[in-house]
């Protein structure tokens, strides 16, 4: 029951906190339009995952077979792409945000990047959200009887509330750091989990024999931090860590970060510019 | 702006093309096939042993009545399983060395590990 209740808390946390990330951000940024494409790229995925859920049965080619394998491709690296184009164009626009010219960066946002925030708040919750709605339909298929089904579905409908309670929480206590402050910290988020995800995309090509691994097990730091462990996995999901990642991984991704680095401070110096 | 959306453009088309050729790819044919068998969420037997440098592939089977997610790091595989089915998982030549997988709906109980190299006792 507890074990339940972990696993929920787990497949909702990872979810809840990009769509928290997005949401705060985007009210900082006083981005109305854009909040509410992120609840509605949520809500969609919501149904969408409900629904593949209740039809479950009759979708096993589609949630076992290569359709899934492209699926989770895309969504690690569709998100990858999105996330830093969103980081890059708060750092040119989000300068100017804290002052007089407010409205004015906020119309600025144009509707292509409204359809990003869609999609990326859509992809984030679709693929935790699947997972979590086929635990819990798996639970209620347990033929043991009643009760025995209700008490693990509380358990596991109480670990997701906990986290999407934990993520209000943890947004509502930020309103009081300084936008710019706030701005900093959450492009470091969101580059971050884009850094993990496009590790996870290229751990994934590499066991599908697309990318060579160049050494298949560059180190091994899974006696420091397992991702089998609650906290490993955790970081496993979230930021792409492996405790034995193939020399290519570690290679895209430093690439990743460090030209995120220099565009971003490219885009900040851009954005200053134009604040001035 | 122009410069970010053409390189989203850019990407986007080559995540495309490469996925377009991923169904050719991902196809392990003649591979030996390796049985397992996942039942009061465990799999059967914990440990399987391969060669090194040889695709292969897991053929497991679900007997629970109750999806599981097989998932491995060391190998970077995630597929739904569900109850009373069977899935097929290519997995790329190996090198020598033990890797593990598990259940990610029931992590304490399903644990295996693939064994490359070493025989089987």
């Amino acid at each position: 029951m507890i074990e339940t209740y972990l696993i929920l808390v787990r497949e909702t946390l990872e979810a809840s906190l990009l769509v928290g990330i997005l949401l705060s951000t985007l009210k900082r940024l006083g981005d109305r339009k854009g909040q509410r494409f992120v609840l509605m790229g949520t809500g969609v995925a919501v149904v969408c995952c409900l629904v593949l859920g209740l039809l479950a049965d009759h979708l096993e080619d589609f949630l076992s077979g290569n359709a899934k394998n492209i699926l989770d491709v895309c969504v690690f690296f569709l998100p990858t792409i999105f996330l830093s184009y969103m980081v890059i164009w708060m750092a040119k626009n989000g300068r100017e945000q804290g002052g007089a010219l407010k409205e004015k960066a906020t119309a600025a946002i144009k509707t292509e990047n409204v359809w990003i925030l869609f999609l990326l708040a859509f992809m984030g919750v679709f693929r935790e959200g699947l997972e979590t709605v086929l635990f819990l339909w798996g639970i209620s298929l347990q033929s043991s009887p009643e009760d025995s089904v209700t008490g693990p579905m509380i358990a596991g409908l109480a670990g997701s509330l906990t986290a999407i309670l934990l993520v209000i929480i943890l947004f509502k206590s930020t309103t009081h750091i300084p936008i710019s402050t706030f701005l900093r910290i959450s492009s470091i988020l969101l580059i971050a989990m884009a850094g993990g995800m496009l590790a996870a995309g290229t751990g994934r090509l590499v066991a599908m024999g697309i990318l060579p691994p160049i050494i298949f097990q560059t180190w091994d730091t899974s006696r420091i931090l397992n991702e089998h462990s609650y906290f490993g996995g955790m970081l496993a999901d979230f930021l792409g860590y492996r405790s034995k990642p193939p020399l290519i991984m570690i290679l895209t991704v430093s690439v990743y970060l460090s030209g995120m680095f220099l565009l971003l401070r490219r885009a900040e110096q851009a954005g200053k510019k134009t604040a001035l | 702006m122009s410069g970010p959306k053409k390189a989203i453009y850019g990407f986007s088309l080559l995540a495309i093309s490469f996925l377009t050729a991923l169904p050719s790819i991902a196809n392990a044919e003649n591979a030996p096939e390796i049985p397992l068998t996942l039942q009061h969420h465990q799999f059967i037997p914990e440990k399987i042993s391969v060669v090194p440098n040889k695709r292969f592939v897991i053929v497991l089977e679900n007997k629970d009545n109750h999806p599981e997610e097989f998932e491995s790091y060391d190998l970077e595989f995630e597929i739904l399983v569900l109850p009373h089915k069977t899935i097929r998982v290519p997995v790329r030549p190996l090198p020598k060395g033990t890797y593990s997988f598990f259940g990610d709906f029931h992590p304490k109980t399903a644990k295996g590990t693939v064994a490359v190299g070493t025989p089987s006792p």
